[in-house]
C-alpha cells in the first residue's frame, strides 16, 4: 500500500519527479561512463602489453639507467649479452624458451620506391629467429632460417598507425593499410643515415622484401632473420663477436615469472615482464578513474541539491495531505516512510535509467570512436568495459544519495504540526 | 464515554490571545449521537479538533473512555486518531490521486499489527464501501463522482478502522440539501447499525435536528 502510494504521489507530480530522475540519471550515467570508459582503456593497454595473451614473458637486457629505460631508449652500453649468457638465461628453470633478438651494430636507412618516388628514412635493422616472429610470419622456418637476398622483413605494424595518424593526415598523403604495404620490395643501407649524411661509407644495398607485420617486432626498425644481421654484422665489423640486444624469454607459468625475473637479476642484466607495466598502468588507471568519478560525484552531488530542493517544494506543497495523514492517524514516522520512499524509487529509477543510458551511451561512443579509428592496425575491441559490480554499486549509490538528500525534507515533513498542516 | 472539564483553549496571534473556548464542560455518552451547532467563528470546529486529538486545549481536560488524551505524546495522539476516532471533513479531504477504495485504504496502512495486512484491508475497505453504497465506484478517481458520492467515501474511510468516535465537520457544508439530507440519513443508519458515538459539528439547525441531542454553542461557550 505504501509502494502504491509513493507511485501514485510521484505520478501526480509527473514533471518534477521526472526532472529529479533525470539529474540522477545524467549522473549515474556519466559515472558508469566513465568508470567503463577508464577500465575499458585499461583493458586496452594491458592487452597491448601482453599481446593480447600470454604474461609469461620475460625480456632481458643490458641494464640502463632508468631514464632510459622510461624513455625506452635503446640499450647500447657496454654490458653485452653473449651467447654464454643466453645459455645460462635458457638453463633456468621454469624458462620454456629463450629468443634472441640481434641488432645491426651501426646507422642504416630504409629505401623504399613509392608512388614513383624513391624515399628514404633511417631505420635500424633487427633480427630475430622463426620461432619468435612465427605467428605473424606466413612462410616456413626454413625460408626464413636459411634466407639469402631479398630477406623476408616485418615491420612493426605500430608504424602504419602512426603514419596514418600523424603524417598522413598533416601531409595530405592517403592512408596505408597492411595490404598496401605486403610484398613491397625494400633495400636496406647499413651504415647510412639520413640524419648523418658523411658517415655512409659502404654504399652497400641490401635487398629485402616486406612479407608481414608484427606486434612484437621493435617500433623503430625492420626485423629481418638474425642469421643476416649476424652476417651483415660480421661483414662490416672487423672486430664483431656475437652479442644480442636483448632476450625473450617465455616462462612455464605466470607464477614463476618472478623466481625467473630474480635470477635474470642475478646474472647482472635487467628483466622487465609485462606485469610490472600492468601493475604501473593499473596504478594510473585508478588515478584516472577516481579522477573521473569525482567529477561524476560532484554532477551526483548537484543531482542530489536537486533531489532535496524537490522534496522541500513537494512538503512545502503537500502540508495539507501531510495534515490530512496525519488526521487519518498517520504518526511521523509513516510520513518520513512516505517521503523517503518516494525517493527511494526515484532514486532506483535514477540509477537504472543512468546505467541503460551509461551503457547505450558507451555502445554509441564506442562505435563512433572504433569507426574513426578504421585506419588503425592495434585497437582494442571496445573502449568500455561495463562491469555489471559497479553497475549494482552505483544503483545502490543513487538510492542512497536520493535517501540522505531527503531526509531532512521527509523529517521537517513529519514534525509538521497536524492540525497547522491540516488548515494549510 | 467523551467527557471534557473545563476546557479552554487560547490562540495566541503576536500579542494578541484570542479565546476560541472558554471553560467546556461536556459529557456524550457512548453510542450519542450528538450535533453541536453554532454560527461560524463559535468555536465548534475548534472543540472538534481537541475531541480529535488534532489540537491540545490551554487548560482542561479531555477524557475518553477514562483515558486523558491531551498531554498524549505525538505517537499515542497518532494511535488514538487512527484507531479512536473517525473524521469527516465538510471538504471531503479524499486524496485525487487516489482511487475510492485506494482513499479507503488510508487509515488501515497507518493501523499497527494484523489490520495492515493487504489482504485483510482491502476486504475492509471493500466491505464499508458496499454499506455507503459505492461498490460501483471503487476505482474511481474523486474527480470523476458526485459531491454526495465524494462524502460517502468519506464516511467510509472514517469507519473503516471501527473508530469509537466519528467526529464529522460540517458534513453536508458542501452539497446541496437533497444530498446533504442523505448524507445525514447515511450518517443515521450506520449509527444505528455500528452503534459508534457520533459528534456532528454544523451551522445548519436542520440538519442538527437529525442528533439524538443538540449543543449549541456561542462565542467559544455551550449555552445550552
Amino acid at each position: 500500500m505504501y509502494l502504491r502510494l509513493a507511485i501514485r504521489n510521484i505520478a501526480n507530480r509527473k514533471t518534477r519527479a521526472i526532472l529529479t530522475t533525470i539529474g540522477i540519471t545524467i549522473g549515474i550515467a556519466s559515472l558508469i561512463l566513465m568508470v567503463a570508459l577508464s577500465k575499458g582503456l585499461e583493458k586496452a593497454a594491458v592487452q597491448n602489453i601482453t599481446g593480447g595473451g600470454s604474461i609469461t614473458k620475460l625480456t632481458v637486457q643490458p641494464k640502463v639507467e632508468k631514464v632510459a629505460k622510461a624513455l625506452n631508449l635503446l640499450p647500447l652500453g657496454q654490458q653485452k649479452i653473449t651467447p654464454e649468457i643466453f645459455v645460462q638465461v635458457q638453463n633456468i628453470q621454469h624458462v620454456t624458451s629463450v629468443y634472441p633478438e640481434m641488432i645491426y651494430g651501426n646507422f642504416s636507412s630504409m629505401q623504399i620506391s613509392w608512388m614513383g618516388e624513391n624515399l628514404q628514412t633511417d631505420m635500424m635493422i633487427f633480427g630475430v629467429p622463426y620461432e619468435f616472429i612465427a605467428g605473424d610470419y606466413k612462410g616456413s622456418k626454413e625460408s626464413w632460417d636459411n634466407a639469402a637476398p631479398p630477406y623476408p622483413a616485418l615491420i612493426s605494424n605500430k608504424i602504419i598507425d602512426i603514419y596514418n595518424f600523424t603524417i598522413a593526415p598533416t601531409s595530405g598523403l592517403p592512408f596505408f593499410t597492411q595490404n598496401d604495404l605486403s610484398g613491397i620490395d625494400v633495400t636496406l643501407l647499413p651504415d647510412e643515415s639520413t640524419f648523418f649524411p658523411q658517415t655512409g661509407k659502404t654504399q652497400e644495398q641490401v635487398g629485402a622484401k616486406l612479407v608481414g607485420f608484427s606486434n612484437q617486432t621493435s617500433i623503430v626498425g625492420v626485423t629481418i632473420p638474425i642469421e643476416a644481421v649476424r652476417k651483415l654484422n660480421r661483414q662490416h665489423n672487423p672486430n664483431y663477436t656475437d652479442s644480442y640486444l636483448r632476450l625473450h624469454v617465455q616462462v612455464d607459468s605466470a607464477d614463476n615469472v618472478e623466481y625467473v625475473r630474480e635470477k635474470i637479476l642475478a646474472l647482472g642484466f635487467d628483466a622487465t615482464s609485462p606485469v610490472e607495466e600492468i601493475n604501473t598502468i593499473a596504478e594510473n588507471f585508478r588515478t584516472i578513474q577516481l579522477g573521473l568519478g569525482s567529477v561524476s560525484l560532484i554532477i551526483l552531488f548537484v543531482a542530489g541539491l536537486m533531489i532535496a530542493n524537490t522534496f522541500f517544494s513537494a512538503v512545502m506543497e503537500r502540508k495539507h495531505e501531510i495534515g490530512i495523514y496525519r488526521a487519518l492517524g498517520a504518526t511521523r514516522r509513516h510520513i518520513k516512510q512516505i517521503f523517503l520512499l518516494e525517493a527511494t524509487i526515484i532514486g532506483l529509477a535514477g540509477g537504472i535509467g543512468g546505467i541503460v543510458i551509461g551503457i547505450i551511451a558507451g555502445l554509441f561512443l564506442n562505435k563512433s570512436i572504433l569507426d574513426a579509428l578504421a585506419n588503425i592496425s592495434i585497437k582494442p575491441g571496445t573502449l568500455f568495459v561495463f562491469d555489471p559490480l559497479v553497475s549494482l554499486f552505483a544503483i545502490l549509490f543513487s538510492v542512497i544519495l536520493s535517501i540522505i538528500f531527503s531526509y531532512i525534507p521527509a523529517t521537517f515533513a513529519a514534525r509538521l504540526d497536524p492540525l497547522e498542516a491540516f488548515q494549510d | 464515554m467523551l467527557q471534557l472539564t473545563n476546557v479552554s483553549k487560547t490562540y495566541h496571534v503576536g500579542d494578541e490571545s484570542i479565546p476560541a473556548l472558554k471553560n467546556i464542560n461536556l459529557e456524550i455518552d457512548d453510542g450519542e449521537f450528538v450535533a453541536i451547532e453554532g454560527p461560524s467563528g463559535s468555536g465548534k470546529s475548534t472543540l472538534l479538533h481537541l475531541i480529535g486529538g488534532l489540537d491540545t486545549p490551554t487548560s482542561g481536560e479531555i477524557k475518553v473512555n477514562r483515558k486523558i488524551i491531551n498531554g498524549l505524546k505525538d505517537r499515542e495522539l497518532s494511535k488514538y486518531r487512527n484507531r479512536e476516532i473517525g473524521f469527516v471533513f465538510q471538504d471531503f479531504q479524499l486524496q485525487s490521486g487516489l482511487n475510492v477504495l485506494e482513499n479507503v485504504e488510508v487509515p488501515l496502512m497507518f493501523a499497527t499489527g494484523r489490520k495492515r495486512r493487504e489482504a485483510t484491508i482491502e476486504k475492509k475497505s471493500r466491505e464499508l464501501l458496499k454499506n455507503v453504497g459505492l461498490e460501483d465506484r471503487l476505482a474511481h478517481r474523486p474527480t470523476e463522482i458526485s459531491g454526495g458520492q465524494k462524502q460517502r467515501a468519506a464516511i467510509a474511510r472514517a469507519l473503516v478502522n471501527k473508530p469509537k468516535i466519528l467526529l464529522a465537520d460540517e458534513p453536508t457544508g458542501n452539497l446541496d440539501s437533497v444530498t446533504g439530507r442523505a448524507i445525514i440519513g447515511l450518517l443515521r443508519h450506520l449509527h444505528a447499525r455500528e452503534k459508534t458515538t457520533m459528534v456532528i459539528v454544523t451551522h445548519d439547525r436542520d440538519i442538527a435536528k437529525y442528533a439524538d441531542r443538540m449543543i449549541h454553542i456561542r462565542d467559544g461557550q455551550i449555552i445550552k
